[in-house]
């Protein structure tokens, strides 16, 4: 008698960590840089993101005028895939509940001319939800409570001291979540 | 004997991914986890003890079926089991093996056929399909299925767009030729470019069960397709080429 006993036992994952994340917008021209220093710096691409965390957080899915906001704090890849998606939201009639809440913030890097912050970033998305019309959950059920997250902010192309979010990504490695 | 096959899903990245990017599409990250776990291909492996020495906890649920109960009578069949001997066992042997999946490259191709002009909409189109590919892991049967989700077209020049179609021909779309389509881009100075193109594939494994989904996404990438973006302009003449020779454009 053969007994045969298949466990999975996980789900491993080894991928390759793309390396840029924030490809396709031009690097802004070079000017005096806005911030004086790099804690300045980190300072501003923290109001940003959490600027763009409560504007998700604005956000009513059957009123594509609170998206707005999200577009407003976005550029790059980050801008289209938002735009895209909370389109496609809109247009399934999906709604959301819950809110995002920032747990962590810390500095991760920066360029020389404080044009392009990278900021480590904790992420509770437990009490986010998503439903579609028949009001099932869109929500993965393997979906972690804290996402772990690399976020890139960028200035604006018109090269002033405002910041937009261009890329959020995976992230390994402390701080961890 | 008793077997017991401990499987993993791998999705595996390769050298020669071109990724530009690897930011999580997922609004806010909000339905999913955003991980690191772009890819080239979803590699199933496992791992087998036999015979098995030491019975462990199942720490999943099986896609093979669920898991049976073992009673006394099953443990009594090797040899370790005749009454009144002790037995040493032979230290277990694992076996490992390992299944790879890679879906297929997307096709690329471009209107006008090759060529662009400044200024102007130059429209590319990609097509990628749903793909199963059908593997086997120890004695259990594995699908692994591939679907396109996202292509994300590099044009050459440094601009890029992610688009959730691989795009279409002007004529399918009923549109006059040189306008904008969702995968369509306008070079802004002369030069030969290659574009290239990343399927974003979400794949599922499926070992008889039902489908599992892999998390993160498989990228396959298909490049080398030479524009060559050229000006025109135009001109009022009032004469040919041949009547004037040194005419403008002649």
């Amino acid at each position: 008698m053969i007994i045969r006993r298949v466990a999975v036992v996980g789900i491993v994952l080894a991928g390759m960590l793309a390396l840029g994340g924030c490809d396709g917008s031009p690097a802004p021209a070079a000017s005096t840089p806005p911030f004086a220093s790099e804690e300045e710096a980190f300072a501003a691409a923290e109001e940003t993101y959490r600027a763009y965390v409560d504007a998700l957080n604005e956000v009513d899915l059957a009123d594509p005028e609170t998206f707005e906001p999200v577009f407003a704090l976005t550029t790059g890849e980050l801008h289209s895939s938002d735009v895209e998606g909370l389109t496609r939201y809109h247009a399934d009639g999906v709604t959301v509940s819950g809110a995002s809440r920032v747990d962590l913030i810390a500095p991760l890097g920066v360029d020389d001319e404080f044009s392009r912050i990278r900021v480590a970033v904790c992420l509770d998305v437990s009490t986010v939800n998503l439903l579609d019309r028949k009001g099932l959950s869109l929500v993965d059920p393997t979906r972690v409570d804290i996402q772990t997250l690399s976020v890139t902010v960028e200035r604006a192309a018109d090269n002033g001291t405002r910041l937009l979010v261009s890329a959020i990504n995976p992230r390994e490695g402390e701080p961890s979540c | 004997m008793l077997r017991e096959a401990v499987v993993a899903f791998l999705l595996l990245g390769s050298a020669g991914a071109a990724s530009a990017m690897g930011g999580c599409q997922d609004v806010g990250t909000w339905t999913s986890t955003c991980a690191s776990n772009s890819g080239s291909q979803v590699d199933v492996s496992g791992t087998q003890h036999q015979p098995g020495a030491n019975p462990r906890p199942p720490s999943g649920g099986g896609p093979g079926g669920p898991s049976t109960p073992r009673d006394s009578a099953d443990d009594c069949e090797g040899i370790e089991c005749r009454g009144g001997y002790a037995v040493e066992r032979l230290p277990d042997v694992t076996l490992a093996d390992l299944a790879s999946f890679v879906p297929a490259r997307p096709t690329l191709t471009g209107e006008p056929d090759g060529v662009g002009v400044v200024g102007m909409p130059t429209n590319l189109v990609a097509r990628a399909t749903e793909q199963r590919i059908t593997g086997t892991l120890f004695d259990f049967d594995v699908v692994v299925r591939f679907v396109p989700t996202g292509f994300r077209f590099a044009y050459g020049d440094g601009a890029s767009r992610t688009a959730s179609t691989g795009g279409a021909s002007w004529s399918a779309l009923s549109q006059a030729d040189f306008t904008p389509t969702p995968t369509s881009h306008v070079y802004e100075r002369r030069g030969t470019f290659r574009a290239s193109v990343t399927v974003l594939y979400s794949a599922a494994v499926d070992f008889g069960g039902g489908w599992r989904p892999v998390p993160g996404v498989v990228e396959a990438t298909t490049s080398g397709y030479s524009i060559r973006v050229v000006e025109v302009h135009t001109a009022l003449v009032d004469k040919t080429c041949i009547e004037n020779p040194g005419g403008p454009g002649c």
